[in-house]
């Protein structure tokens, strides 16, 4: 069944073995996007948890304007936003004047990738994320986070700058 | 370097961080819990009382007519060959979902006549989900230990091949409510 006729078996029924369809089909890619946005097995734990709250209660006004891979997403990272704003005092984005960049560095593997993108400040860790593992485009991260094109554009190529920045570092270790 | 723009090198490192994490069992069925609680998806342990009784016993018919078609009438009688043997358990999680129950009551009857017509001798039992597990140094109340795993009902048969076991599981009404059908060919030694 795809995600249209999942959705509707599940509000006709509302029953525990249709929302157990529905949630095994789509939590295993949010589950490890929420592992490498939060770097904390609990924490991912409880945002799946959130998220499905939140998801099923909406269920039935989704529009069906976006995937519904996309509409989960958009609300486990705003979940993820309101946990960091609620825990952070200090956004790391802050500090993205003081990163030095090497020019020639490229990605060399996806197990150092994985470690450079756990490194990231959370801010320059989601928009990594969303963009070039994801695959959203700005136009999407736009309304998921609900910032402008030129905001996710900008903090796309400051995220990809550090990054590359902690690569670097590694290799000369 | 520009740093809008990565190497296709680098997007085929970023696709390949695009895999799945199942979660465990224990994460589902918490929100499947918190669901509940909220009173977003219907509980099933909250079912009209006799919905779930007239379930249970449109169940139980299958294990009536188990007597009907062993060559004693009792269904705790029944020879069969070890080398040809199978068990059959089925297992109830959260999972498990009665249907209507007359529509249940002519599924197990069908399938029993089904089995029967295929030569598949055949015996088996309704389980108590109340139990004692026995263990080396403790026993435990099966219910608060394996809950929400019941192993409701056996059957014992006699068939010409593993396959032909299994498509008699297959075939039981119990797969279409949710429920799993383990089953184990006898060893004979």
């Amino acid at each position: 069944m795809d995600d249209r006729q999942l959705v509707e078996q599940f509000l006709k029924t509302k029953s525990e073995k249709a929302f157990r369809q529905l949630y095994r089909e789509r939590t295993p890619h949010l589950y490890q996007m929420a592992l490498r946005l939060t770097q904390d097995d609990s924490l991912s734990d409880e945002l799946i948890q959130e998220m499905w709250v939140i998801a099923i209660r909406k269920l039935a006004e989704f529009q069906w304007r976006s995937a519904l891979k996309t509409w989960l997403t958009g609300i486990l990272v705003n979940l993820y936003r309101n946990h960091r704003k609620a825990n952070e005092k200090m956004d790391a984005l802050a500090d993205e004047d003081s990163v030095e960049v090497s020019s020639e560095l490229t990605f060399s593997n996806a197990h150092d990738l994985e470690a450079g993108i756990a490194q990231l400040p959370p801010g320059y860790r989601q928009i990594i994320i969303l963009h070039d593992v994801e695959g959203y485009k700005h136009r999407e991260i736009a309304q998921l986070l609900d910032i402008t094109e030129g905001t996710s554009k900008s903090q796309l190529f400051h995220a990809r700058k550090t990054l590359r920045t902690f690569l670097s570092e590694d290799s000369t270790k | 370097m520009n740093e809008e723009h990565l190497s296709e090198e680098e997007k085929k490192l970023f696709r390949q961080l695009q895999t799945e994490k199942p979660t465990s069992p224990a994460l589902e069925d918490q929100i499947v819990n918190a669901l509940k609680q909220e009173g977003l998806i219907n509980d099933n342990q909250r079912r009209l009382p006799w919905v779930q009784w007239a379930a249970a016993a449109a169940i139980a018919v299958v294990f009536f007519f188990v007597g009907q078609y062993t060559q004693t009438g009792k269904a705790d009688v029944l020879e069969i060959n070890p080398e040809m043997g199978y068990m059959l358990l089925l297992h109830e999680t959260e999972s498990f979902q009665p249907g209507d129950p007359m529509d249940m009551f002519n599924e197990y009857k069908t399938w029993m006549e089904g089995t029967f017509a295929k030569g598949v001798t055949i015996t088996g039992q309704e389980l108590d989900n109340k139990a004692v597990f026995v263990g080396p140094s403790d026993s435990l109340d099966y219910q608060s230990a394996f809950k929400p795993h019941l192993t409701t009902g056996y059957f014992v048969l006699e068939a010409e091949s593993l396959e032909q076991a299994i498509e008699v599981a297959q075939e039981n009404p119990h797969i279409k409510y949710g429920g799993r059908i383990e089953v184990k060919p006898f060893i004979v030694r």
